[in-house]
């Protein structure tokens, strides 16, 4: 990546003047947490993403990979977080490739507030840096503008004051790997059930001294969805058609390979 | 009359020792010397009938209103003082107006009457500045007929800012002798017809002039055809079937 | 902390923006009495009932003012229960505007008891409500209303209201932040739009579904279902939903949790 392509700005900011409004861009609405512990750090996140008032995606990612032991919690567009994590990613490998040595946060850290600094907060990612390195557990927090935070727990995203009042009033210094767990899901929680733009389900990842990196992917499922009351399968044939075309499997095996579905025929995947 | 009365003769706003106010009843002898109003009350339908004094040969008789329409399905008949009358009609007329259009729905007969007392009573108010809006109570006395989801009803509303429902009820100067007659001749299975042939009959009785169809006016409220004042034809058809009758 | 950033880390702006900054000289003041306080209303309609229901949450932007605020009410009830009472009014927008318009509403329907000696029709109570509306047409009540109770021949009947009165007597209706999520379900599953007889003719020339008054305890599956559904897909509702069922037997009340994220 060379850099952004600013060929449509003026385009853009004509169209705007004329009153065309900005496309809405899908924020993770968020509560992102981390807190150390003795043996190393612990980062979580909640799973909504939204536009608007709009759940865009009821299950999502927030904690990205940037080295085997450097993860980064995302807040903010959720575009913005994704490029800017992989691309920081990228650098922090290939600095760790001519150096020779293991990757420092840090070194991450700084990397990303120099990007972030450079777009003057137009790169609306907010984040939750975390890891250990040779030099011990490293906790960070990176706003859109570029300020950088070093504290022993961190919360951001629109329900950081939520998460970090579990914080404040549950917090104790040394805490080992279970506690920082348990107050840092906590805290998720706290987002999830109190800040309109947190949602869903709870992911962990716990970065430890001499041991793997643990991701636990839906580590607290709070919020399962009711059973339906009703059927919503329609029978065959209730909709209308104009015209309809059979493409027989015979047909696609000319083009493709064709495998039998197990399961029900009819059954239609309406939810995840 | 005593003459200790005229102490309390002039505040409308104020009790003789006997518990009386004078002004009040002094407007319902003004009534008293109103011309005949009667109304009956059928299955059927109200007929309202009045006599329309006409006292000279050079007054034009079209031009003496004294049963006007209040809304599609509530009419009335008059007697005392008509200029007073108009006043509660036109309130009457804006309650029902405003009662169908907050509403969609017609004004009930009693909530018309009950609207129409109301103004009769507020002669006991002041304004602001404790000057009383109204100078003296209304001279007239109303019959208000109409036809709600209770059926036919007959009114008769006075001064005093009372009101009842009647079957049958005279008002005006003739008004004894109309309502003896009444009670005489009513009975619950009134046709309409029968109604306004009775109505008729007890105007002619109490009435100075000899009755034809250009000094008396009828009026009909029925379900179908709401509140209706007979023509010119209908009146003339109404005073011609009496005489047959007779 | 110190905050080095002058904006929270992500309530409402996105992160980039083509406008402009203008430093403008004389700054603009101004007095915005309302706010929206989310959730959503659903009245659906029967043969021999009408069933209103809201979610009970009340947001303030990314925060929950309450997870127990009714925005369904029974009016021209005989107490502080709603006891007697035979209409039903959900109202959902600006909460404040829509306890006043309740308020109102309730004892308008009372003192109508007391001057004419007569129950209020629903029909009439409809006129009323849009009068009241539109009396504020300049500084309007913020709110989408939804009226419910039993016609005079005791089938359900529903009136959906604009903020400023205008209205129209519907089988069903969704109002409220989620009423675009919820409004076609009910298209398709109350009137049956684009659902065709399988077989009963060619391509495009099949026949309509019909529609016709759904049984009580399917109206009250759909309902469940359209705020279950709701909740999943929209932050502003949640918490719990409150249904009011209208028969000629009076109100009935039930509540059912929803999920609270």
């Amino acid at each position: 990546m060379t850099g952004f392509d600013f060929s449509n700005y003026n385009r853009n900011a004509a169209l705007h003047a004329r009153g065309v409004p900005l496309p809405k861009a899908t924020s993770t609405g968020t509560t992102i947490v981390g807190c150390i512990f003795d043996n190393g750090v612990v980062i979580a996140a909640d799973t909504r993403a939204t536009s608007g008032p709009i759940v865009a995606d009821k299950n999502c990612e927030k904690l990205h990979y940037i080295a085997p032991k450097i993860w980064c919690a995302g807040a903010g567009t959720a575009a913005d977080t994704e490029f800017t994590t992989a691309l920081i990613s990228s650098n922090v490998e290939l600095h760790s490739l001519s150096t020779g040595r293991d990757p420092r946060v840090i070194t991450c850290m700084t990397m990303l507030k120099q990007h972030l600094f450079r777009y003057q907060g137009h790169i609306g990612a907010y984040l939750v840096v975390a890891g250990v390195d040779p030099t011990g557990v490293g906790l960070f927090t990176v706003h859109a503008h570029g300020s950088t935070d070093k504290l022993p727990y961190v919360t951001m995203g629109s329900g950081s004051l939520a998460a970090m009042s579990v914080f404040e009033s549950t917090w104790k210094p040394n805490m080992n790997r279970e506690e920082a767990v348990a107050i840092c899901a906590e805290a998720i929680k706290a987002g999830i059930f109190n800040d309109l733009g947190s949602g869903s389900n709870v992911d962990v990842c716990v970065i430890e001294n001499d041991k793997p990196t643990q991701l636990l992917r839906n580590y607290m499922k709070p919020n399962e969805r009711g059973q339906k009351e009703r059927d919503y399968r329609f029978p065959k044939g209730t909709t209308a058609y104009l015209n309809q075309k059979i493409i027989s499997k015979e047909d696609m095996r000319k083009y493709i390979s064709v495998e039998e579905a197990s399961g029900d025929p009819n059954l239609m995947e309406v939810d995840s | 009359m005593f003459i200790a009365r005229s102490e309390y003769d002039r505040g409308i706003n104020t009790f003789s020792p006997e518990g009386r106010l004078f002004q009040v009843e002094y407007s319902l002898e003004a009534i008293k010397l109103g011309s005949t109003a009667i109304g009956v009350a059928t299955s059927e339908g109200v007929i309202l009938g009045v006599e329309k004094r006409v006292t000279s040969t050079l007054l034009e008789a079209s031009s003496v209103e004294k049963i006007v329409e209040i809304d599609q399905h509530i009419g009335c008949a008059m007697s005392g003082l008509q200029a007073d009358a108009r006043n509660l009609v036109e309130h009457a007329r804006v309650e029902s107006q405003n009662h169908s259009f907050h509403y969609a729905e017609p004004l009930r007969v009693e909530s018309c009457t009950q609207a129409i007392c109301d103004l009769a009573l507020r002669f006991g108010e002041t304004g602001d500045d404790e000057e009383s809006v109204m100078s003296r109570p209304f001279g007239v006395a109303l019959l208000i007929a109409g036809f709600d989801e209770d059926g036919p009803q007959l009114y008769h509303a006075e001064p005093s800012g009372t009101f009842y429902r009647y079957d049958a009820k005279a008002i005006g100067s003739g008004s004894e002798g109309a309502q003896a007659e009444l009670q005489n001749e009513y009975h619950r299975s009134l046709t309409l017809a029968e109604a306004e042939t009775l109505v008729l009959k007890t105007l002619k009785q109490v009435m100075e002039e000899k009755l034809d169809a250009k000094n008396v006016q009828l009026a009909s409220v029925t379900k179908e055809k709401g509140f209706r004042i007979h023509n010119d034809e209908e009146m003339g058809r109404a005073v011609a079937q009496l005489g047959g009758n007779q | 902390m110190t905050s080095l950033v002058n904006q929270q880390p992500h309530s409402e702006a996105i992160g980039y923006s083509f406008s402009q900054s203008t430093h403008a000289p004389n700054k603009q003041h101004s007095f915005y009495p309302y706010t929206d306080n989310g959730g959503s209303t659903l009245g659906i309609t029967g043969a021999d009932f009408a069933i209103l229901a809201g979610d009970t949450r009340s947001v303030a932007g990314y925060n929950i003012n309450s997870r127990y605020a009714p925005k369904v009410f029974k009016i021209g009830g005989d107490d502080e229960t709603g006891e007697g009472a035979h209409i039903l009014l959900s109202v959902v927008g600006f909460a404040a505007d829509g306890h006043a318009l309740k308020e109102r509403l309730d004892a308008v329907v009372k003192m109508y008891k007391y001057q004419h000696g007569k129950p209020m029709s629903v029909r009439a109570c409809a006129q009323r409500l849009s009068t009241i509306l539109y009396q504020k047409r300049f500084f309007p009540y913020y709110v989408h209303a939804i009226l419910a109770g039993l016609d005079e021949e005791g089938t359900g009947a529903l009136y959906s209201y604009d903020p400023v009165g205008s209205y129209e007597r519907e089988q069903c209706r969704a109002a409220g932040s989620a009423a675009s999520l919820i409004m076609p379900f009910l298209d398709n599953q109350v009137n049956f739009k684009n659902q065709y007889i399988p077989g009963s003719g060619e391509g495009h020339a099949l026949e309509p579904k019909k529609a016709g008054p759904l049984p009580r305890s399917t109206v009250e599956q759909l309902v469940r279902d359209a705020f279950t559904s709701a909740v999943e897909r929209h932050i502003e509702v949640g918490d719990g939903l409150q249904m009011m069922v209208i028969t000629a037997n009076g109100i009935e009340e039930i509540y059912t949790p929803l999920k609270q994220d």
